[in-house]
């Protein structure tokens, strides 16, 4: 249960992370840089998701084998 | 009775012949399409829900030109190009559809609303139950929307043009409506009713796609169903309103198609009954219907005679082309990941066209064998590829706006 819990917040993190470094930090740096650091806000976003999807099929697949 | 003139009894034949002959043809034709898609969608052949609002409308716009003043012609059904708020209070008086026009298609909220009835007949634990091979293959089926945009370039339309019509690549009339509004308010028209025409063309299109690119033995795949997890209620809400403020935040101005996706989703999720059937059955519905009959009532030759038509037509069928080959490639991947054990079928419904483009995917395998079952891992992908549609469309937006 507690394992449960910490994917969804561990997934919500790095989105907000990712959320983070395109709309916040971004914005503030000179062009080439900006663009890097935007690129990998988005793919740390999705992937933020992606984490709290797959945990979600895992956990079940593990409590059906159980 | 001084003067009777029989021309004066039937404006609608006088003024059809009156002016440019271009215009005069273009309507005759237009006429005989809008007759075309009635019949054909009551036949089925094309989608009707769409299709048979759009033609009654095309029909009879077309046919229903008179004269306004001594020297203007023009329709009272609704004036798509007036932009002057003093005009504007004006023809909202005498024009019947253009409060419809004005209050619920120029501001996309007509798209909104069609999205939350996809929101709320869409279950998002199809993706919770693959997610990996649900968000690949929504990815890779999004290859027409990106490879579109620089060919419509090269072939002369400007950026907000060519990403306009290059999401039609998303097989999502709604995203077709809302980005083409917001980056080609002059092409909105014609970019949405190719968007339109194709979309209902998938069903018979995406068959001899899949036959042409997928052999038999491989159609015919059995996929696993006995390790599919049971996602719960809570995990779908949660999931739901997770994804939906990530995304608002990162394309804020393709917030309100998410929040509209995501409220379906979740007013479903929390089993509202009163909410569902209010979402599911008038507000779906109805938009749809009005959806069609705009679109087709924006068909007046007038609006529509512009000389990119027919390459908006070349470039609209490119993209779902490109889209449904990108869509079987990632099944492809998939089937080589998994050791053979994946149906690249299922890569078509990646194509976002919920659920027209799952039920193809399933339709097909069960031609081939009748114990294979796809839909549960065809309706991943298919729902994924909303949300990567709509991000698209966010990028497109706000890299052109």
């Amino acid at each position: 249960m507690r394992k449960r819990t910490l994917y969804w917040i561990l997934g919500s993190l790095t989105s907000f992370s990712g959320v983070a470094l395109v709309r916040l930090l971004a914005p503030r740096l000179s062009e080439g840089s900006h663009t890097a650091v935007a690129l990998i806000g988005f793919t740390l976003s999705f992937f933020g998701i992606f984490i709290i999807a797959k945990a979600v099929r895992e956990n079940h697949l593990k409590t059906q084998r159980t | 009775m001084p003067n009777f003139d029989i021309l004066n009894l039937f404006q609608g034949i006088a003024t059809m012949v009156y002016g440019d002959p271009t215009i005069t043809i273009a309507r005759i034709v237009l006429i005989a399409l809008g007759i075309a898609f009635v019949y054909l969608g009551a036949k089925g052949t094309l989608e009707p829900l769409i299709m048979i609002p759009m033609g009654v409308g095309m029909a009879s716009v077309n046919a229903s030109v008179l004269y306004l003043s001594a020297t203007t012609m023009g329709t009272i059904f609704i004036d798509p190009m007036i932009s002057d708020p003093a005009q504007l209070m004006d023809v909202l008086q005498i024009n019947f559809l253009q409060p419809i026009y004005t209050l619920t298609f120029s501001n996309g909220l007509i798209a909104c609303l069609v999205f939350m009835g996809i929101g709320v007949i869409t279950d998002i634990g199809y993706i919770l139950i693959a997610p990996f091979s649900s968000m690949f293959i929504a990815i890779m089926a999004e290859l027409g929307t990106i490879l579109t945009f620089p060919i419509a370039v090269a072939m002369g339309l400007t950026y907000k043009e060519a990403a306009s019509v290059a999401i039609i690549g998303g097989a999502d009339g709604p995203m077709v409506l809302y980005t083409s509004l917001i980056l080609a308010k002059d092409l909105f028209v014609p970019i949405t009713i190719v968007a339109y025409l194709y979309l209902s063309l998938t069903y018979g299109g995406y068959p001899y796609l899949i036959k042409l690119l997928i052999p038999r033995r491989l159609r015919g795949i059995k996929m696993d169903l006995h390790n599919l997890p049971e996602i719960t209620r809570g995990e779908k809400i949660t999931f739901a309103i997770i994804t939906c403020t990530i995304l608002c935040l990162l394309f804020p101005v393709a917030g309100p198609l998410f929040m509209s996706f995501f409220v379906g989703v979740i007013v479903k999720e929390s089993e509202v009954t009163h909410l569902i059937e209010f979402i599911e059955g008038p507000v779906l519905y109805g938009s749809t219907f009005f959806l069609g009959l705009m679109l087709g009532v924006l068909c007046e030759a007038n609006t529509i005679m512009n000389p990119k038509v027919l390459t908006l037509l070349f470039l609209g069928m490119t993209a779902l082309l490109i889209s449904g080959v990108g869509g079987i490639l990632g099944g492809y991947i998939m089937y080589f990941i998994t050791r053979g054990k994946y149906n690249p079928v299922i890569g078509i419904a990646g194509v976002s066209c919920v659920p027209t483009t799952a039920k193809v995917a399933q339709k097909e395998v069960r031609e081939v064998n009748k114990q294979a079952i796809i839909l549960p891992f065809a309706m991943g992908p298919n729902i994924s590829g909303v949300i990567t549609s709509a991000i698209l469309a966010g990028i497109y937006v706000t890299l052109l706006r």
